[in-house]
């Protein structure tokens, strides 16, 4: 019996209206699904639309196409309703811990709102945040303080203190040690591992840096210009890429082994959103691009449950979504 | 709250605010045991000149005008105040729907709050005191109908720039319904700006209040009050102590609350003078 | 041939608690041509030890040591004979290129103003040299770059302008302050790739500055590892990476995500960097070191040489035995 994905993103894209009315597609089109108790990785470089699909994931921004679930539940974007209450054990982590908490409330207060909108009694609540405050490492007394008086990385646990005081199914983490300094990044990264692996959540984990994802993830979809390019087990994307982006991401990490080899760059910039290169968007900067990969956009192929979408990999197309195909 | 600290320059000018305000209020409080005499008894010879009976002199009906002035604060004071706290609640009210629902609402609220604005204070206020009949109640309606726009503005602009901050969308990712957002989540952090706006405001509150009593849109004799006690002493230009020490009064009130307004937008955080600005 | 020697440099700045050791008796030098790398996390004092070479320290820190650049002794120099050296024979890129180039001046208005006040060039040489500069960065179509502004270019391309800015007036010593960390990964493979490019054409010395271990094992020939202020380890990059005697250079080079872990969780060195401070009497690193003895904090340690010149300063050497065996082979 096949475990259902927890969230499940159905062909989702997602434009931004610019100042000056033209439209940009920051994601085009991607599938994904997250499974209950895995970190799936979602990695890629700026401009990708990495930060984009987790919002848009989690309701912050609307879809302009296909749809998001959770829990099979239509994920709807924020409006001026509450939000509904299917949706409450679907949460967002961001990425600065100096905007994610209000300046000018107590952390006590602000930790139980959630349990107080689901009708919970203020004493409970404060109750559960204690317990949740000390289950990420702070201690109780962070309850009457207010966030300024606390470190990047403590205030980056109090926002996932929040966050988990609705028993989460799902968390996207948006890129959420990323402003953190390199010891507070180790501890909330560890964190987190942590805690899905105690509460059994999904965690859709965005980032730029490869190799956090590489040792936290146990799968990882990489994305470029606003589609998903590759995703599979995270061991398998390292060790055997598929797409030729990928390779040249693993290729540009420095490795730290004293052997001084130069990490090899990739040639080009990120073209622009706006006007995406025709065919298989990766072209330009492909060093094996053949003459199709102009013409022709490849579709994702999923062979043994891992797929890239490269013309090259096309040997076996995939004739249903999710069916191994030997 | 965290206080920034104060430069030097400010901090004698708030304590002398805040002195004299202190002074007036506790004048007004305890105004029957200070006043020397009673503000309407006709007691004196008219329009002394002030001696050591009547420090302020007398008026043209004989009446004490340092005790006038001393009863005056128990008009203008409260009503300045309770005038700008109205402003404050119609503008705050006003500002914060349009900002943050956007939208055809917004756009109706600001051309309205235009529209108002548009029109010089005192011009407005007067028309519509005289409008309702001169009456102090009604003048204090006139300068609220003046002074609610520019709260609006200042809300509309600070709910704005934080409707869509992190904070907020995580609170509504936990289910914060939209009164709760502006509530709880928004409103702590746009009443500093908007107290220091009061604070500034009150004087000019205050100095309209008695403006449109001088122009005799406001109270009535016999009341005594501040404006309308400068208006009976440019009748009668010569006898100076009738003009000058309640103008003096508006004078010290009004400086006193742009002193305090001045320290609270120093001690609140630098986004305050710079949200002022727009 | 040595460009850079830098002997015994201590800067003391003022805080509200008195006088705090930013720089502790620090000395390295650099070759022509080389590249040396300076790790540490934040607080370990390397942007500080950046700006002493430039001379930008505030008016009352207090300096003393010696730094001698082409032989002549740059901490007697008075403001004047400082410009003709900032900018010119030592130049510095900055880690956030976005707010290193002036918003609202053209690039060309940048580079030749630059040009023409230390070289005294007239404008049009100026003109021909910056798109020459453009174009030995890669940068494409340097025409029109020269005539567009810092925001029509990405965070890649700006740190290229702001290296050919830093190159204009041809200088020895290149400082480059974390110059890749704010960019992508294949983004910053191009700049490193550039840096020893212009390293090897233009005998160019550079003193990366950076907490990413992975970049300075790349880039650098020489590496040298700081901690609250003091050398903790320094020697040839590729022996100090390999074999790293210090603690804290092996827990730098731990707490790197583990590409063979069999499980999740990263390793981290406990605690935090210490802020800046009175020194400690022994080493500064005792506090959060798992190998600390009493002898580490009780007295003044001696540093420890070896044969190739790798250095370290500890007073336990806990990975003496097995660095041994590797080293001898």
């Amino acid at each position: 019996m096949e475990i259902a994905p927890i969230l499940e993103l159905k062909e989702v894209s997602v434009t931004y209206k610019r100042p000056d009315r033209s439209r940009v597609i920051a994601v085009a089109g991607v599938d994904l699904q997250l499974y209950p108790g895995e970190i799936l990785g979602l990695v890629g470089e700026s401009g990708c639309g990495k930060s984009t699909l987790g919002k848009a994931a989690v309701g912050i921004l609307p879809t302009s196409e296909g749809e998001v679930r959770f829990n099979g539940n239509v994920v709807t974007p924020l409006s001026r309703s509450a939000r509904s209450r299917d949706l409450l054990r679907l949460q967002l982590i961001f990425q600065d811990p100096y905007s994610s908490l209000n300046p000018r409330r107590k952390i006590g207060d602000q930790l139980v709102d959630g349990l107080i909108n689901s009708g919970t009694s203020l004493d409970e609540a404060r109750e559960t945040s204690a317990k949740l405050l000390e289950r990420v490492g702070l201690s109780r007394s962070t309850l009457t303080k207010y966030t300024h008086q606390f470190s990047g990385g403590q205030r980056q646990r109090i926002a996932i203190a929040r966050a988990l005081t609705l028993q989460p199914q799902v968390i996207i983490a948006d890129e959420p040690i990323s402003a953190l300094d390199a010891s507070a990044q180790a501890q909330v990264a560890n964190l987190l591992v942590e805690l899905v692996q105690e509460f059994g959540m999904g965690m859709v984990f965005i980032s730029h840096d490869l190799s956090v994802v590489r040792q936290i993830s146990d799968r990882t979809a990489v994305m470029y210009l606003g589609k998903i390019v590759e995703i599979a087990k995270t061991d398998q994307i390292w060790q055997d890429p598929k797409h030729p982006y990928t390779k040249a991401l693993i290729q540009a990490i420095p490795k730290p082994d004293g052997k001084g080899s130069m990490p090899r760059e990739l040639l080009g910039d990120v073209p622009n959103p706006q006007t995406p290169p025709s065919g298989c968007r990766f072209h330009p900067r492909c060093p094996v691009a053949i003459k199709e990969c102009s013409q022709i956009e490849p579709v994702m192929t999923i062979t043994d449950n891992r797929a890239s979408s490269c013309l090259l990999n096309n040997e076996v197309p995939n004739d249903e979504r999710g069916k191994v195909v030997s | 709250m965290r206080a920034n600290s104060n430069s030097p320059l400010r901090q004698p000018l708030a304590l002398f605010g805040i002195a004299i305000l202190s002074i007036w209020i506790l004048l007004a409080i305890f105004a029957p045991l200070l006043s020397p005499a009673d503000p309407i008894a006709q007691n004196y010879g008219q329009l002394l000149a002030p001696n050591s009976h009547n420090w302020f002199g007398t008026d043209s009906v004989g009446r004490d005008v340092l005790s006038r002035v001393i009863y005056g604060a128990r008009i203008t004071l409260p009503l300045s105040m309770m005038l700008v706290v109205l402003a404050m609640l119609v503008g705050t009210a006003i500002g914060a729907i349009a900002g943050y629902f956007g939208g055809w609402i917004d756009a109706a609220l600001m051309r309205f709050t235009d529209v108002v604005l548009a029109f010089p204070g005192i011009i407005l206020a007067m028309a519509v005191a005289a409008a309702l009949g001169a009456e102090l109640r009604n003048a204090v309606f006139a300068v609220v109908l003046v002074a609610w726009p520019t709260y609006a503005r200042l809300v509309r602009g600070l709910i704005i720039s934080q409707k869509n901050a992190d904070y907020v969308t995580s609170s509504r990712l936990l289910g914060a319904s939209t009164s709760r957002t502006l509530m709880v989540d928004l409103r702590p952090n746009i009443s500093g700006p908007v107290f220091v706006l009061a604070a500034l405001e009150a004087g000019n509150g205050m100095l309209l209040l008695s403006g449109l009593s001088f122009l005799g849109l406001g109270a009535r004799p016999p009341s005594a009050e501040w404006g309308a006690m400068v208006s009976a002493g440019a009748n009668n230009f010569d006898k100076w102590w009738l003009a000058v020490f309640p103008g003096l009064a508006i004078l010290t009130a009004v400086l006193a609350f742009n002193f305090l307004g001045d320290a609270l937008r120093d001690i609140l955080d630098p986004r305050t003078a710079k949200a002022l600005r727009e | 041939m040595t460009l850079l020697e830098v002997q015994d440099l201590t800067v003391r700045l003022q805080t509200k608690n008195g006088f705090a050791t930013a720089i502790d008796r620090l000395s390295f030098s650099v070759n022509e041509g080389e590249i040396l790398g300076i790790a540490g996390e934040s607080g370990s004092g390397k942007t500080m030890t950046a700006l002493t070479l430039l001379g930008l320290l505030p008016p009352h820190a207090k300096v003393s040591g010696s730094i001698k650049f082409n032989g002549q002794e740059l901490l007697a120099l008075n403001s004047q004979e400082w410009q003709k050296i900032r900018g010119s024979k030592i130049a510095m890129i900055f880690q956030d290129p976005m707010t290193s180039l002036h918003p609202m001046l053209s690039i060309k208005v940048q580079m030749t103003e630059h040009m023409t006040t230390h070289l005294g060039i007239t404008y049009k040489e100026a003109l021909l040299a910056a798109e020459e500069l453009l174009g030995d960065v890669r940068i494409p179509d340097p025409k029109k770059a020269l005539n567009s502004y810092a925001g029509q270019f990405s965070g890649g391309m700006r740190q290229r302008i702001c290296i050919a800015m830093a190159l204009a007036c041809n200088p020895q010593l290149l400082l480059a302050d974390e110059p890749s960390t704010a960019l992508d990964v294949t983004v910053q493979a191009g700049i490193l790739t550039l840096l020893d490019r212009l390293r090897e054409e233009r005998k160019l010395s550079i003193i990366f500055i950076t907490h990413d271990l992975g970049v300075l094992s790349s880039i650098t020939k020489k590496l040298l590892v700081l901690y609250a202020g003091r050398e903790t380890e320094s020697g040839m990059t590729s022996t100090t990476l390999q074999s790293p005697r210090h603690p804290y250079t092996k827990g730098l080079l731990d707490s790197l995500p583990q590409p063979d872990a069999s499980e999740r969780l990263l390793k981290s060195i406990p605690g935090f960097p210490p802020e800046l401070g009175k020194q400690p009497i022994g080493c500064a690193f005792a506090e959060r070191c798992t190998y600390a003895q009493t002898a580490c904090s009780d007295h003044e340690l001696i540093p420890t040489v070896l044969a190739d010149g790798h250095k370290f300063i500890c007073a336990v050497d806990p990975f003496g035995a097995i660095s041994q065996e590797g080293e001898g082979s």
